[in-house]
């Protein structure tokens, strides 16, 4: 039957192989937006980076310098208020950690319990906001242990994390990462959860690495997502409000859905009125571990 | 006063109906009976019958019956079909009378057919609008995707109806979206009709009878559904001799038994068929492979037995299975997939003549859909499955008091269970808990008369009202929720307790009137609700696409449609036009909340994520048919509108919903050329459909991420391709008693690349300075040739 021999890997072919091209798409970007990557910490000044949207399908920079000068709004009036005090913050310049450009003062610090607006003029635009930093909840222990989800890994794990959640409905958290002499934490990939199945239990969870800012990889790659035996984990946890974590967890679906073309588009649930991003308020704790076996 | 318009249009339905059925009893009488197929003995449905004098007359019921009363007197009664020799028996009307008609039907091949009598039914007599019968015989004459013959395919030929894109059996019908079409086999609810993704539809041609369309105003008896009914009915099986069918195509194969149980009294019907890639591939991949034992499949199952216990009963049972099975094993991982779906169905129906005018249908009907994922891995397992189940009890008379009324009336119950994502799992032998298994339940009866009525000889009414009910009954657990979406409080419902009832009423109304022999023009005015929805976080239809019922917060779908068309016939209705236009609206249209996840229904109510809004549509359709003759088919053309608006999403601003299609073309030929040959074409031209891409991007700790600017903001390049088949019949031996032909088919004949989806890349790194966004077009086929042998015997 030399007929089906050839026949079926043909058949197979045209079932498998789709063909794909590239196409030009004529979509103009007709809103200019600002965005905002705003923190305060409990303890901390606020940080605030404030950066542009741009045409999805326009070129972008080839270089550095010309890179940041197209995204980073640098000339922005940014006013923090915590309901006594009201600030206008100032462009700080660092140029080894991330985020590089941000806003900061030195008169208001975060305090668990208070409510801090935010108010930016930036490019004729008027954005405001408001978060309340939550209350502290601590990292009651942590350990390494090596990837549960396969029984003949002997180098490489995850860290698990266990903490109390309080006996109240809505509370959200966000975790952060960093390993041996990173500089700065980062969140870990799927940073966010809230207690809508944990109020009042005790919960623990894993997680891998941080995720580096303007990182490459695309997809799951072992070696970017597991710690290492010998490793030291600092791990950074931090209580965050409803609606923050609304943001994060659309972010981060948005992300993970970008370019899968049978999902609906994820909107981003930002709390920015007049523009995009965040801005939170955050109580943290820290906690070190040492990867052993 | 808007709510009391149905009530207004209800009394005028009723006086419609009752008008004229007093009239005083002069000498009447009854002639009636069935009409059967002379070769296979089964019965006819659509047939005509009428008597030449007055032209007067009625179409055979879907079991075939018929039933005329006219004053006492001398007539010629006719009785025909559309690829039949008519009957024409003189009857002297001074009494009650059978009439048991059997048709023959007509040798096609290599005979001039010859138009003999201008039908009684017809597009431009009947009060049906936006209604289409399709036969099978003439479907598998036309080029066929991968030599399947897809009769939901065919149907996305006529204009109106629209498929969702490149391989999909999703119908979009005037605007409406791919829940709002009832699909009926053998009056079971099919509600996932598509096989792989929707590349086949689930209906096998050789197990159908007939397919009868109704995209515009709906008839009374139809109902729970805006936009269409596609009413598929089964063969019965031949009850005269047994008879095999079947095909051997490059995909699937058929094979189709039928026969009499008992000679003329009762007949069974068995049709199989199945997919073989995954069984013809095994051989090619090595046993080794880390992906041994992956593959997929479908098969369909269809089974009918029918019972004739007295000259006024018959019994019909049937039903139908199917499954979709997609598996993936990788030994490397120790990893399994095993993903199956699929429908079942299944129908007993009796019917009873009560006497020479009123004929009853009585039903019993099981319909299930259920979609599974199991995934598994060495300590680790993880079920997923969701479905809808229906128990369905519904009688249905018809009464045939005088030549000018037929009448039409019944009750309906639906017990409902729904069953939105229900998981389970286990990790090292712990169960995990993904709460309580959640079903929700619900009733839904209606009741409806309805009358074809013939005021005079150039206005005829179809005037129906339908009462409708529908009750989400417990058990139910409602979650309250404060305005950031936290869970405040909870409402526990008991079993069987009626949550929320919604009472209702549908008024239908179609007319024609007659200008002349060959034109006419018909209006229609109906409102339809709607009580079931499918909610879908992705945007095309997939088979986890979830049935949702009517809650608290989820208010039924209604439906307004307005349609005036223009119908006019050519050379002894040889040539059959129209002109439909068509305007609707729908109430209560469900989609999810901007920013809802996958995972936000667990432990919650799904209708807490839903927003709600309202939907318009409007267009025109333009029909030329050439009904028979060597070469026949038809051209299709709709221009059409559909948008949508809902308070919460894009601003409140209306948009167009996404299989908003301006052009939609279709061209079918089909042409003789000898006895041997027949040849079949189909051209098809629709205008992109509407996709929602991001404006801009923006980056957020370092990743970047997509902004969208307005719901469905680009439209996809038009799709169209050129098919062609060709249908060979070789000789036959004349002593034996094997029947065959060959179908050779071309699928997109000049390769056109489709779009099938578009997705959106960002590569590189802004450090490395290659950032760069792209758009990617995938298309699915391209010039596909196939060929299939079809026999019986």
């Amino acid at each position: 039957m030399s007929f089906w021999k050839y026949l079926i890997p043909v058949l197979v072919i045209l079932l498998v192989v789709a063909c794909e091209r590239e196409i030009e798409i004529d979509l103009p970007n007709n809103q200019n937006l600002i965005v905002v990557e705003g923190s305060i910490e409990a303890g901390q000044a606020p940080v605030i980076l404030i950066t542009r949207n741009r045409g999805f399908f326009e070129s972008f920079p080839t270089d550095l310098q010309s890179f940041v000068e197209e995204f980073v709004i640098q000339d922005a009036e940014v006013i923090i208020s915590d309901g006594i005090q009201t600030e206008t913050l100032e462009l700080t310049l660092d140029f080894v950690n991330y985020p590089f450009f941000y806003y900061t003062g030195n008169l208001i610090t975060g305090q668990a319990g208070r409510t801090y607006s935010l108010e930016i003029r930036a490019e004729g635009q008027l954005l405001t906001s408001s978060t309340t930093i939550p209350g502290t909840v601590s990292i009651d222990s942590s350990w390494f242990e090596l990837n549960p989800f396969d029984v003949n890994e002997d180098s490489l794990g995850v860290s698990f994390v266990s903490i109390m959640d309080p006996d109240t409905f809505g509370n959200a958290y966000r975790m952060f990462a960093k390993r041996n002499s990173e500089t700065t934490f980062f969140p870990v990939p799927g940073s966010s959860f809230n207690d809508d199945f944990v109020n009042g239990q005790r919960v623990t969870f894993f997680s891998g690495r941080s995720e580096q800012p303007f990182a490459t990889t695309i997809g799951f790659d072992p070696d970017e997502f597991f710690y290492k035996l010998e490793d030291t984990i600092f791990l950074k946890f931090a209580t965050i409000g409803r609606k923050e974590y609304d943001f994060y967890s659309t972010l981060d679906a948005a992300i993970n859905s970008n370019g899968n073309p049978f999902a609906s588009p994820t909107l981003v649930q930002s709390n920015i009125s007049g523009g995009l991003g965040v801005w939170v308020g955050m109580s943290v704790t820290f906690d070190t571990t040492i990867a052993t076996n | 006063m808007k709510q009391y318009q149905p009530f207004r249009l209800s009394v005028l339905v009723i006086l419609f109906i009752f008008s004229g059925l007093s009239s005083k009893a002069q000498n009447k009488h009854t002639v009636s009976g069935y009409v059967k197929d002379v070769n296979t003995g089964e019965f006819l449905p659509g047939a005509n019958a009428y008597v030449k004098e007055t032209m007067q007359g009625t179409t055979t019921n879907p079991y075939g019956f018929y039933s005329l009363t006219l004053p006492s007197g001398k007539y010629t009664l006719v009785i025909s079909f559309i690829g039949y020799n008519e009957v024409i028996i003189p009857i002297d009307l001074n009494e009650d009378r059978r009439e048991n008609q059997s048709l023959s039907s007509k040798a096609i091949v290599g005979k001039e057919v010859v138009i003999t009598e201008s039908r009684i039914e017809n597009s431009v007599k009947s009060t049906d609008m936006g209604r289409v019968e399709l036969s099978v015989e003439q479907m598998k004459k036309l080029p066929a995707f991968f030599g399947e013959v897809d009769l939901v395919k065919i149907v996305q030929l006529i204009p109106g109806v629209k498929n969702a894109g490149e391989g999909n059996t999703g119908l979009y019908v005037r605007g409406g979206g791919p829940d709002q079409n009832l699909v009926l086999l053998d009056e079971a609810v099919v509600y996932n009709a598509a096989h792989l993704l929707g590349f086949f539809s689930v209906f096998n041609s050789d197990a159908v009878k007939t397919v009868d369309l109704h995209k515009g105003g709906m008839p009374a008896q139809y109902g729970g559904r805006l936009a269409s009914v596609l009413d598929i009915s089964m063969k019965e099986g031949n009850n005269r001799n047994y008879k095999v069918n079947g095909g051997l195509g490059l995909i699937a194969s058929r094979l189709t038994v039928e026969g009499p149980i008992k000679k003329d009294t009762s007949s069974f019907i068995i049709s199989g068929r199945r997919t073989y890639i995954d069984v013809l591939a095994q051989p090619f991949i090595r046993e080794s492979s880390p992906t041994k034992g992956s593959g997929y499949f479908f098969y369909d199952l269809n089974m009918k037995m029918n019972y004739r216990l007295s000259d006024k009963d018959r019994l019909f049972v049937s039903g139908y299975f199917g499954r979709d099975v997609f598996t993936f094993k990788s030994t490397e991982s120790n990893f399994n997939i095993r993903i199956p779906w699929g429908n079942a169905t299944l129908s007993a129906r009796w019917n009873h003549l009560f006497n020479d005018k009123l004929f009853l249908n009585t039903s019993l009907i099981f319909s299930d859909y259920r979609f599974e994922s199991n995934i598994e891995q060495t300590s680790f397992a993880f079920r997923v499955g969701s479905g809808i189940r229906d128990y369905n009890a519904k009688s249905d008379f018809t009464w045939y008091p005088t030549v000018r009324h037929t009448v039409k009336f019944g009750i309906n119950y639906i017990w409902h269970r729904f069953s939105p994502n229900n998981a389970s799992g286990e990790i090292a032998g712990e169960e995990l808990d993904f709460g309580p298994t959640v079903n929700l339940f619900a009733h839904e009866a209606a009741a409806y008369i309805a009358d074809d009525f013939d005021i005079s000889e150039k206005l005829r009414i179809h005037a129906g009202l339908r009462a409708s009910w529908f009750a989400h009954a417990g058990p139910f657990t409602r979650y309250e929720k404060n305005d950031i979406g936290l869970k405040t409080d909870s409402t526990v419902y008991a079993a069987g307790e009626l949550i929320k009832t919604y009472p209702n009423i549908e008024p239908r109304l179609m007319m024609r009137c007659t200008l002349n022999k060959n034109s006419s023009i018909k209006a229609s005015y109906t409102q339809n609700y709607q009580y079931i929805h499918i909610t879908s976080l992705a945007n095309q239809s997939l088979p986890t696409d979830l049935w949702f019922p009517s809650t608290e917060l989820v208010q039924p779908q209604f439906g307004t449609q307005y349609s005036l068309g223009y119908y006019r016939n050519f050379k002894e209705n040889m040539w059959e036009t129209s002109i439909e236009a068509y305007y609707k609206t729908m109430e209560n249209q469900i989609e999810f909340k901007d920013g809802v996840l996958p995972s936000s229904g667990v432990n919650d109510n799904l209708d807490n994520f839903l927003t709600f809004g309202r939907g318009e549509a409007y267009g025109a359709e333009f029909f030329v048919k050439k009904a028979f003759g060597k070469t026949n088919g038809w051209i299709g053309y709709t221009l059409s509108w559909t948008q949508r608006t809902f308070a919460e999403l894009n601003g409140g601003e209306t948009y167009f919903a996404n299989y908003d299609r301006r052009h939609d073309l279709s061209v079918v030929l089909s042409h003789e050329l000898n006895e041997h040959w027949t040849l079949g074409a189909v051209f098809v031209y629709a205008s992109g459909n509407l996709i929602w891409l991001p404006t801009s991007i923006y980056f957020y700790e370092g990743n970047p991420v997509v902004n969208y600017g307005e719901r469905n903001n680009y439209r996809m390049p038009a799709y169209h391709r050129l098919d062609l088949s060709a249908t060979w019949v070789p000789n036959r031996k004349p002593d034996k008693k094997l029947k065959s032909s060959w179908n050779f088919s071309i699928y997109n004949l000049y390769s056109r690349l489709n779009p099938y989806f578009l997705y959106l890349e960002t590569t590189g790194s802004p450090i490395d300075g290659n950032l760069k966004n792209s758009a990617n077009m995938v298309s699915l086929f391209p010039i596909i040739p196939s060929v299939t042998y079809n026999f019986s015997f």
